[in-house]
């Protein structure tokens, strides 16, 4: 019980005491404090476990830098598992716990692992649980592994709102540099915007509790902050910037408090100012992990901000003159403090409740032990943007060297660490000039690790990541500082380098005998801190997270009772009654489908036709007007990337009817097409897909039904493969004479907002033959009857047309076409191509079962179904040298049975085609 | 085979305003909506109008067109063209019911749309093209103070119901 509650100071509300509990105890705090600042001024100083050897853990830093107090935390009913104690604000009523520890922090069970710390150095799970199998182990180990825990329960509301917005200048940070940047930039007429991620402005101001400028910090904070909004600039706090992306895109996230989703702010930044500060950087010495060991700024942190002390008798290791300027600050809170030199000789702390520091030779007697081994700048920003570092050999830090385009640093975050100057060159390189040189540096000699001590030296507090795992990483030749990290876990989850990366090169350098430069430093990636998930969702969740595309007939086929499910995009009417019945109405009366999906991409100009012959696997150029042909597209591979028809309306003037599924994906081959090799003025192409509705009517009755609608067409001329021009009243519409069924069929096209009145007329007609409604599955079965094929249904990825039949144009056409050259490669021309076939079993033939012979597969069954108009199963399938086994028995293998089967045709009904002009 | 209808909400009467004190969504039924492609000057002429509108400049009459891309544009309420190839040098495709078109105004409007897409009124752009939460659309402001939407027909649905919650 060490660290205490100063009497007065700090930025927190001391007429609002706040009650809450830690692992079960009850604690007050005040209002502005956090869970870990209200923890150590009740005296707490185990607040968490570390993760592989559960060893006591005390608060390192104060904000974002801590990596050791970590809650599953709970208010009203609501749990946010891994919230970080320090900064996490504290609310009445909250219950804590701390993560990986059980019962408590303070008495955690596994810390008896700690006792076996030998056996488990970095990597030892590698080396340990390949024998017999690593699943043997993996259940154990992985429930061992992770830190929080869920609770299950959705948090109502909790959605983040989302916003776009941009700016001039985006200054991240609102310590004295940031603000003294702001004011100035938005005083010169820009626009801009700052964020800071605490509460309050202000960022190290506070903690360094001198004049700035003549003035009181808070003075000089509140000033600059009227002063920014007075000059039309904006203010954001409690808003991270946890990454740059493409083009000056930072992604802020703006805290609304706990149990609420924060914001998602996209700013497209002209330019970035980082004035992010830098970070205490610790020592690496014997024990350094124990808790009371804290960073100095954090310690003075907690002393500003929250008005509490960290301990009474404090000890200071340092290297750098910060710590001088920190005494009287520490002693007029009512600390007794003794500075000890770094630089002088390695130190070792004393015993497991922190009661003294050996220091060059001498045992200082303390409570609590506050490090500081120079600074490291956050650079983190930086380096999203694609940034260079360089090495400052005074200060021992990575700073920014080359900057990315339109980004910028000033103050600590550049190096830069006395204060006027960073109030110089902020303000100069928020005009975009070129800050005047630092006239007072802050020399900080580098502290290296000693290598040879046997001694616990910790790097990573929290994955227990030490001195030892170090060196027998580069011993083991994980020399790259990369291999480093992920052969130690050093530096990743939330710390992502913020305290471990300089102490861990730092070593590495020395074992090494090289620089740290020459060591080099890892990739920084966004987060720059860990953010929920929910933060990228946005809008799109629910019936809006893939949303289908909807069809004008929707509201018609619900009050038929449709079945209505997802193909290829859209929600359609998968059937209406009974699937078999549709099937034998259709093919024995006539059925009404709704067929809008299908594609209707028109390409026209003057070179279109020469345009379709290129992209077509069939001739198209020959097609007469009126007419409509069957045809492939390819990819450059010989692929079969779609099937559908193509049917010619005036000499310049195509209508591509496409898969319903592959309309965007046709249209982007053929605008990429077009755009490439072609006059791009003289061929144009547009998805008019949404603007029509497509009705069919098909069947034995489909004439009758055509006769009656009365649509101004020529029936007795009407041939199979052409279309007419008609109207439905006034509506001009076209007709088409396709089918997909293998029955008379006709394909009609009109203004969607026509569909309504015309598919209840259709359908008046329709049931007046005995038929009705169907859905898309009865006509998969009617297709499949037929061997017609649905592309990437019945082809895979290796499907070339002759592997369905369609071999002429690659004999004969001999105008250059997309995927030409690779149908006469030698895979192409392999004798055991998979081909397209149908089988015949007494048995329904799961899909995508095998076709073997003895265990090696020779095929896969694509579509199967129970014919109801044939009356047994079939199937079809892509088979090796398919084309010549008709007639052969075959086993079909699912799930470790057999079936046997019958290799036909892929046509099972009519294969004369007698049907479509029944 | 499943039936999901039940996982999807029957279509919205899209015909219902919302309003709000300061915020108005309310679908727009367009005369007529036809598209152009060629040579920008050609498809202008056809259209009968001077200009394209991109962003951030409004649309101000009752008939207008909006540039989609370098040698693209929809004209909105415009003169009658025949679908195909027309012979000075365009491709012309009526698209009348082809997009959903929705108005968005008041005070409101511009943050509304900011939730989904970039939109500077100090960043112009020719195209008026945009994705708005995921949904390629078509931005642009409408006289004043309001803006409107298209999106082609069948995703009008989704975008309906994206912008309810926020109304």
């Amino acid at each position: 019980m060490t660290g205490f509650r100063t009497p007065q100071g700090g930025l927190i509300d001391r007429s609002k005491p706040l009650e809450f509990t830690f692992d079960g105890r009850s604690y007050s705090g005040f209002q502005g404090d956090t869970l870990a600042s209200a923890l150590l001024a009740n005296g707490v100083r185990i607040m968490g476990r570390s993760f592989k050897y559960h060893r006591p853990r005390g608060v390192w830093g104060a904000w974002f830098d801590d990596p050791n107090a970590i809650f599953d935390v709970t208010l009203n009913g609501r749990t946010l598992p891994n919230c970080a104690a320090t900064t996490t604000a504290l609310i009445d009523g909250m219950q804590a716990r701390a993560v990986n520890a059980f019962p408590t922090a303070k008495h955690d069970l596994k810390g008896v692992l700690d006792r076996f710390h030998a056996l488990m150095p970095a990597g030892f799970y590698y080396k340990t649980f390949i024998w017999p199998n690593w699943h043997l182990f993996e259940g154990m180990i992985r429930k061992m592994a992770g830190l929080g825990r869920l609770d299950g329960e959705l948090i109502a509301g909790y959605q983040s709102a989302q916003h776009h917005d941009r700016c001039d200048l985006l200054v991240v940070g609102g310590g004295g540099a940031g603000l003294a940047a702001a004011r100035h930039a938005a005083e010169a007429g820009q626009n801009v915007l700052l964020i800071e991620d605490h509460p309050a402005l202000g960022g190290g101001l506070f903690r360094r509790a001198l004049p700035v400028e003549g003035q009181s910090p808070a003075d000089w904070i509140a000033a600059q902050q009227a002063a920014i909004l007075a000059a039309g600039g904006r203010i954001l706090t409690g808003t991270t910037a946890f990454g740059v992306f493409d083009h000056n895109m930072v992604g802020l996230a703006q805290d609304h408090g706990f149990a609420k989703a924060p914001s998602l702010w996209r700013i497209r930044a002209r330019r970035i100012l980082m004035t992010t500060g830098a970070l205490e950087r610790p020592v690496t010495f014997a024990n350094n992990d124990r808790p009371g060991v804290m960073g100095l700024d954090g310690a003075l942190e907690y002393l500003a901000r929250y008005g509490v002390a960290a301990g009474r008798d404090i000890a200071v290791l340092s290297n750098n003159t910060f710590a001088t300027a920190a005494q009287p600050l520490l002693e007029q809170a009512g600390c007794k403090v003794t500075l000890l030199d770094a630089t002088r000789g390695p130190a070792k702390a004393i015993g497991k409740t922190l009661r003294a520091v050996d220091h060059n030779g001498q045992r200082i007697a303390c409570d609590t032990l506050l490090v500081s081994g120079g600074r490291t700048p956050v650079v983190h920003l930086w380096r999203h943007a694609g940034g260079k570092l360089d090495w400052n050999n005074t200060i021992s830090a990575f700073v920014p060297g080359h900057a990315p385009d339109g980004m910028a640093a000033a103050g600590a975050a550049n190096g830069t660490y006395d204060l006027d100057d960073a109030l110089s060159e902020a303000r100069a390189v928020a005009l975009n000039h070129a800050a005047p040189p630092a006239r007072k540096p802050v020399p900080m000699p580098l502290l290296q690790p000693d290598t040879n001590s046997n001694t616990r030296q910790w790097i990573d507090l929290q994955h227990d990541v030490t001195l030892k795992d170090i060196k027998l990483a580069a011993q083991e030749n994980y020399v790259s500082v990369e291999h480093l990290k992920r052969y130690t876990t050093l530096g990743m989850a939330p710390d992502q380098g913020k305290t471990a990366n300089m102490a861990g090169l730092a070593a590495m350098a020395q074992l090494q005998g090289q620089s740290i430069p020459e060591t080099g430093t890892t990739t920084f990636r966004p987060p720059f801190v860990p953010v929920p998930l929910e933060l990228y969702h946005g809008a799109r969740r629910g019936q809006l997270f893939n949303p289908l595309k909807r069809l004008p007939l929707e509201n018609r086929h619900r009050a038929a009772g449709a079945a209505l499910g997802e193909y290829g995009g859209w929600l359609r009417p998968a059937w209406y009654s009974d699937i078999d019945a549709e099937v034998r109405m259709a093919r024995n009366h006539v059925g009404l489908l709704d067929a809008t999906p299908l594609g209707k991409i028109e390409v026209m100009g003057p070179d279109a036709a020469k345009f379709l012959d290129f992209v077509y696997y069939n001739t198209i150029a020959t097609l007469k007007p009126g007419h409509i042909r069957y045809g492939f597209m390819l990819t450059e591979g010989g692929i079969v990337f779609d099937d559908g028809v193509v049917a010619r309306m005036d000499p310049n003037r195509f209508v591509i009817s496409c898969s319903s599924s592959h309309v965007a994906g046709v249209t982007a081959l053929l605008e990429s097409w077009r755009q490439d090799g072609n006059d791009p003025d003289r061929v144009f192409i547009h998805d008019t897909t949404a603007n029509w509705a497509t009705l069919t009517i098909t069947g034995p009755q489909a004439k009758p039904v055509m006769q009656a609608l009365d649509l101004g067409v020529d029936l007795a001329g009407f041939a199979h493969m052409t279309w007419q021009t008609g109207h439905f009243h006034d509506t001009p519409l076209r007709v088409a004479r396709v089918s997909f069924t293998g029955d008379t069929s006709f394909e009609i096209t009109l203004p969607s907002a026509q569909a309504e009145p015309f598919w209840d007329t259709a359908l008046q007609l329709v049931q007046a033959e005995n038929g009705g409604p169907i859905g898309i599955e009865a006509v998969s079965h009617m297709r499949a009857e037929k061997g017609f094929i649905i592309i990437g249904k019945d082809t895979d990825g290796e499907t070339m047309p002759h592997d369905l039949g369609f071999s002429i144009p690659r004999r004969k056409k001999r105008a250059a076409f997309v995927g030409d050259r690779s149908l006469h490669s030698e895979t192409a021309n392999r004798p055991d191509r998979r081909q397209l076939v149908g089988l015949r079993s007494d048995t329904l033939l799961p899909t995508g079962a095998h076709l073997v012979t003895g265990k090696r597969s020779i095929g896969t069954v694509t579509s199967s179904y129970h014919s109801p108009t044939l009356n047994h199963p079939i199937a079809l399938a892509l088979l090796e040298n398919g084309a010549n086994r008709h007639g052969e028995a075959i086993t079909v293998w699912h799930m470790d049975r057999e079936i046997p089967a019958t290799v036909t045709a892929p046509c099972f009904l009519d294969p004369k085609g007698d049907r479509l002009d029944a | 085979m499943r039936n999901d209808s039940h996982k999807w909400d029957a279509p919205t009467d899209h015909r219902l305003p919302l309003i709000r004190d300061d915020l108005t969504i309310r679908p727009i039924a367009l005369h007529r909506q036809t598209l152009l492609s060629g040579p920008i000057n050609t498809c202008l002429q056809l259209a009968n109008q001077p200009k394209a509108t991109g962003w951030p400049d409004p649309a101000q009459s009752t008939a207008y067109a909006l540039r989609l891309r370098r040698d693209r544009i929809l004209s909105v309420n415009g003169p009658t063209l025949p679908d195909g190839w027309h012979p000075q040098g365009a491709a012309i495709s009526d698209m009348t019911h082809g997009y959903a078109c929705i108005e968005i105004s008041g005070p409101r409007a511009l943050p509304l749309l900011n939730q989904g897409t970039e939109l500077d009124p100090a960043t112009p752009s020719n195209s008026c093209m945009r994705l708005f939460h995921g949904w390629p659309c078509l931005i642009y402001q409408w006289q004043t103070d309001s803006f409107r939407l298209h999106i082609n027909a069948p995703h009008s649905e989704a975008l309906w119901k994206t912008l309810v919650p926020f109304s």
